[in-house]
């Protein structure tokens, strides 16, 4: 009887493998095939042009604006996510106030983006008078990134073995000296990998910067206050406004390409880091 | 001379009740093995002696505990813990060198100058019985090191911030009877110059180390006594069924 329950098992985790593996290949071949050919050298190095703007040129300034976006997010994000995380796993006693928090971070990245968007358009856009800006999106980003970046961080924390704390403590040592001896040089690989992942996730969100600082056209200057092209918006509008599929399609492929860059800089990084503490 | 007095000691996590009223003297210079059945509350009678117990969720303590006549729960926890060394039942060795293992202490206390730092590794390591083993090797990791050795590199990193006195919870209980005999030998040493208590789970260790030996059961200190007297001439009936094998 066991033994069909583990045949039965196998058979759904290479079942469940496949599926996964099948959906990434399809979908990047699916993209390669109808993307593939308008993605050129002239396309990331052109401004949309043509009429309607998209049906000709490239997509710079979309590229650039996404850069500008995550550049802004990371430094909203960064410190406040490494402080906290760092905050809940080395410092925080276990109490009414750690377990709030918990509750609290864990419900913030539940949020959905397009309602953080819409709280960074009424806060910055509106009332601060930034307008649909570069700094709206970003800050936008960040907030939504941030919760994300806090769970993991704290997850490379404590993944940290606990006996060395014990050691340490047990020497007296206070809890900076702890992180800054021990647990940082054996998790920050993980955590660069965890940013790495969170700028990932900044990249494809389209919702949030939709409502608070993307523009069909700029030319993403890098000024704080004016409106920038990003990748997944543009997207988003040459294919809804039937401006140019094929643009489209190379638009999502480079997003893809981007994204897969990231996760696998990741991964090399967390996988160099066990292999060489083994 | 006394090292230790612990006065109507009690302690709890949450609500149940781990130490019952413990009354009790250590001696200075002089081994003291603690012994019982598993959940008697030998550990955290130990780790109460410097401070750790608090590192674990709703620990509630009533009593008083002086060190050579110093009440060590009237300053900062971390400033008892500094003084008095604890060592793990298992080794653990911190991802450094080995030499920074043990220099983990004192870099922390502040100690900068090369010499120093230099003998204290020598010192250290020598007094662990491990400084043979590894003298060539000071700058190799520390994970590089057999169970044994990283339970002696515990001990030299304790040391080495000039310890008061030494806790040992069960220190060889992972470890090989050679490592063990190494570690043992090593503690009569280092009773010459300062007091050990050492939880132990085994009792030929308690009667081939200790000068005297403590038995506990249920969260009370049931008899105490010169080692050989609690081996040979118990005078509490619970104390002659442990050491015959009748409970444990």
């Amino acid at each position: 009887m066991n033994k069909v329950i583990d045949s039965f098992l196998i058979i759904i985790f290479w079942g469940s493998g496949l599926f996964l593996l099948l959906s990434l290949i399809s979908l990047i071949a699916y993209l390669i095939v109808q993307g593939g050919s308008a993605l050129s050298l002239d396309f990331l190095r052109l401004s949309p042009a043509g009429s309607p703007l998209g049906t000709e040129g490239g997509i710079l300034p979309a590229i650039r604006g996404t850069l500008h976006l995550i550049l802004i997010a990371l430094t909203v994000a960064i410190i406040p996510a490494l402080f906290t995380g760092i905050y809940l796993t080395e410092y925080a006693q276990p109490s009414f106030l750690l377990n709030t928090m918990e509750v609290l971070i864990q419900s913030m990245a539940g949020v959905p983006s397009i309602i953080t968007g819409l709280f960074v358009y009424a806060w910055g856009v509106v009332q601060l008078g930034w307008g649909i800006s570069l700094l709206a999106g970003g800050i936008a980003l960040g907030i939504m990134i941030f919760p994300v970046m806090v769970i993991s961080i704290r997850d490379c924390l404590r993944a940290v073995d606990s006996d060395y704390r014990l050691a340490g403590a047990a020497l007296g040592v206070s809890p900076a000296y702890m992180l800054w001896r021990i647990i940082l040089p054996q998790s920050w690989r993980a955590i660069i990998s965890s940013i790495l992942l969170a700028m990932g996730y900044a990249a494809g969100a389209t919702a949030p910067i939709m409502v608070t600082a993307a523009a069909i056209s700029s030319p993403t200057s890098g000024n704080l206050l004016e409106p920038v092209m990003a990748l997944p918006y543009h997207l988003y509008i040459l294919f809804n406004e039937h401006i140019s599929l094929d643009n489209a399609y190379a638009t999502a492929l480079l997003l893809v390409i981007m994204l897969l860059i990231l996760n696998s800089a990741a991964l090399a990084l967390t996988h160099n880091g066990t292999k060489s503490r083994r | 001379m006394t090292a230790i007095n612990i006065t109507d000691w009690n302690t709890w996590y949450g609500d149940f009740q781990v130490l019952n009223n413990i009354n009790s003297e250590f001696k200075d210079k002089s081994i003291t093995a603690i012994v019982g059945p598993s959940g008697c509350g030998k550990t955290t009678l130990l780790r109460s002696l410097n401070r750790t117990a608090e590192l674990t969720d709703n620990f509630r303590y009533e009593g008083s505990i002086l060190v050579y006549g110093h009440n060590i729960y009237a300053d900062k926890a971390e400033d008892a813990r500094r003084h008095i060394g604890l060592v793990y039942q298992t080794p653990v060795a911190l991802p450094l060198s080995i030499q920074e293992n043990v220099l983990f202490g004192p870099r922390y206390y502040g100690e900068r100058k090369r010499d120093r730092l230099t003998a204290i590794v020598e010192n250290c390591l020598t007094q662990a019985a491990l400084w043979d083993e590894v003298k060539d090797k000071l700058n190799k990791p520390a994970f590089e090191l057999s169970g044994g050795q990283k339970q002696r590199l515990s001990i030299a990193r304790a040391l080495a911030v000039n310890p008061q006195l030494l806790l040992l919870d069960e220190p060889c209980s992972s470890l090989d009877p050679l490592s063990t005999g190494l570690i043992e030998e090593l503690l009569v040493k280092l009773a010459m110059n300062l007091p050990i208590i050492i939880v132990t789970h085994n009792l030929f260790q308690a009667r081939r180390i200790a000068n005297e030996t403590v038995f506990m059961l249920n969260g009370k200190i049931i008899e105490k006594d010169l080692t050989q007297t609690m081996f040979n001439n118990p005078s509490n009936e619970a104390t002659r069924s442990f050491f015959s094998g009748a409970i444990g």
